[in-house]
């Protein structure tokens, strides 16, 4: 074996480190075999063993999953590189949608289509296994089954938040009267790179991240069911690089997504206070209680069947059409457009406090009522 | 047939190797004076090497030489207090151990 090829192997092979540790394991191999000269280089490679061998001997030695102060892992790299990818592609368009409000003098309202890249904090366990026994509360033991791993979490352990930060998959919620615990099957995932742990916040997390050698994936085959129990989810927190989310009949107290490549639908969803940041795919609820919600949409559209209970309603979508429905008559809400061609502002009765504000830049825009 | 070398008294020895050259010493070097008297693999070597750094057992600094970087070990206070108390444990250890050999000499 080549030095060339040692070196590349043994970087491939330390992908799941946080990148401080890979480079430092790959510089030493570097001055070790420089050291060594070209003319002991075969014998000092046969003598390392092969670098799998090196490798393992370097990850046994890493610290457990919840050491949080590790620096950011390849993994989450591979989940920021959507974000730098989208990014690019969103500040083009959020430059035309300023462009736009700037050519009609018109308060523009500040479009964040995506977050820039978050300070990573995680680092792969090597296994959920790992993970499991080395969170801070006792989280929950999976059971493998043949398609994956699942969870079950007593209400207890999920009082105050559930979140999710997958770099793939589909995730679907499915209220079931009958279950007392909540369950988190995943399906079709690489399980070595699941890691769930319960913080001391009182926050269950689960995430998934993969090194950013690996091919691409089956986005489709891995699928998170989550099963639970009516009401029983307090605030549920979606960070999803590629995948779309089922809410089905969620009920929750706040609910918090993020999505990069992916759509989200519900039958019907209630909640205090919801958040939707959508990169590039659409929102589809048949009905939507909320007093508050948030939603930017960069391409996708937005399509709400009913709104009721609003009171605080904000929905910006770049390019993509908005069809809303609300609850009541035109004269409940202060409903305030902006749109490419103007904006416009209609009072409902006066002093209303319920406000509905939609922006769209390249979409048609749809409002009509019912009770 | 060897006895196995647990992880402290590696440690011991990669600390008492370092401490050897007060003006620091290499990874290749370190590798090489071990594996000369022990029977070790020579991949054992840089998580022990890491792990003392992280422990602040030991600091490194990067210096030139023959027109590259080389990164040297050396052992700090700390690491001398901690080699320290690893001979005078390994002292102790090896006469309880040899009372159940007098006999046998």
């Amino acid at each position: 074996m080549t030095r060339t090829a040692f070196l590349a192997a043994l970087e491939q092979l330390l992908a799941p480190l946080p990148e401080a540790e890979r480079k430092d394991a790959l510089s030493y191999y570097e001055d070790y075999l420089d050291t060594a000269g070209p003319e002991n280089e075969a014998r000092a490679i046969a003598e390392l063993g092969s670098p799998e061998e090196v490798a393992r001997k370097i990850l046994d030695e890493q610290p457990p999953a919840d050491s949080s102060a590790a620096p950011a892992s390849p993994a989450r790299k591979a989940h920021s590189r959507w974000r730098m990818v989208l990014g690019g592609g969103l500040a083009v368009l959020a430059v035309l949608v300023l462009f736009c409000f700037f050519f009609q003098h018109t308060k523009a309202t500040p479009v964040q289509p995506v977050e820039s890249i978050s300070p990573a904090s995680e680092i792969p366990a090597s296994s959920a296994e790992t993970a499991a026994e080395s969170a801070s509360t006792q989280p929950a033991v999976p059971v493998s089954t043949p398609d994956g791993l699942t969870f079950s979490l007593s209400a207890e352990m999920v009082s105050d938040k559930l979140s999710l930060k997958l770099d793939y998959g589909t995730i679907l919620f499915v209220v079931d009267p009958n279950v007392s615990d909540i369950t988190l099957q995943f399906d079709g995932f690489r399980t070595r790179y699941l890691t769930h742990s319960n913080k001391k916040d009182g926050t269950a997390e689960f995430s998934y991240h993969i090194p950013k050698y690996y091919a691409p994936p089956d986005v489709d085959g891995a699928v998170l069911t989550i099963t639970a129990p009516e009401n029983i989810l307090h605030e549920v927190d979606i960070d999803l690089a590629m995948g779309d989310v089922d809410l089905g009949t969620l009920s929750v107290e706040e609910l918090d997504l993020e999505l990069a490549m992916g759509s989200v639908s519900a039958d019907s969803l209630t909640v205090k206070d919801a958040d939707f940041n959508l990169a590039m795919g659409g929102c589809r609820i048949d009905h939507l209680t909320a007093p508050e919600f948030d939603a930017e949409i960069a391409v996708g559209d937005c399509t709400i069947g009913m709104l009721s209970g609003a009171r605080d309603v904000n929905i910006s979508v770049i390019t993509g059409d908005t069809d809303l429905t609300l609850e009541g008559s035109a004269s409940d809400y202060t409903l305030v457009t902006n749109e490419l061609k103007g904006t416009s502002i209609h009072n409902g009765k006066t002093n209303t406090s319920r406000k509905i504000s939609l922006d769209s830049v390249t979409g048609d825009l749809s409002i009509s009522y019912a009770n | 047939m060897s006895f196995p070398i647990s992880a402290a008294l590696l440690d011991a020895i990669v600390l008492s190797v370092v401490a050897q050259e007060p003006e620091g010493t290499y990874g290749y070097k370190i590798t090489q004076q071990i594996t000369h008297t022990l029977e070790l693999s020579e991949s054992t070597l840089y998580p022990v090497l890491r792990r003392l750094q992280k422990d602040q057992l030991l600091t490194v600094y990067d210096a030139p030489f023959n027109g590259r970087n080389r990164r040297y070990y050396q052992i700090t206070s700390a690491g001398r207090a901690q080699l320290a108390a690893y001979a005078q444990e390994w002292s102790r250890y090896r006469s309880s151990i040899d009372t159940f050999f007098r006999e046998v000499e």
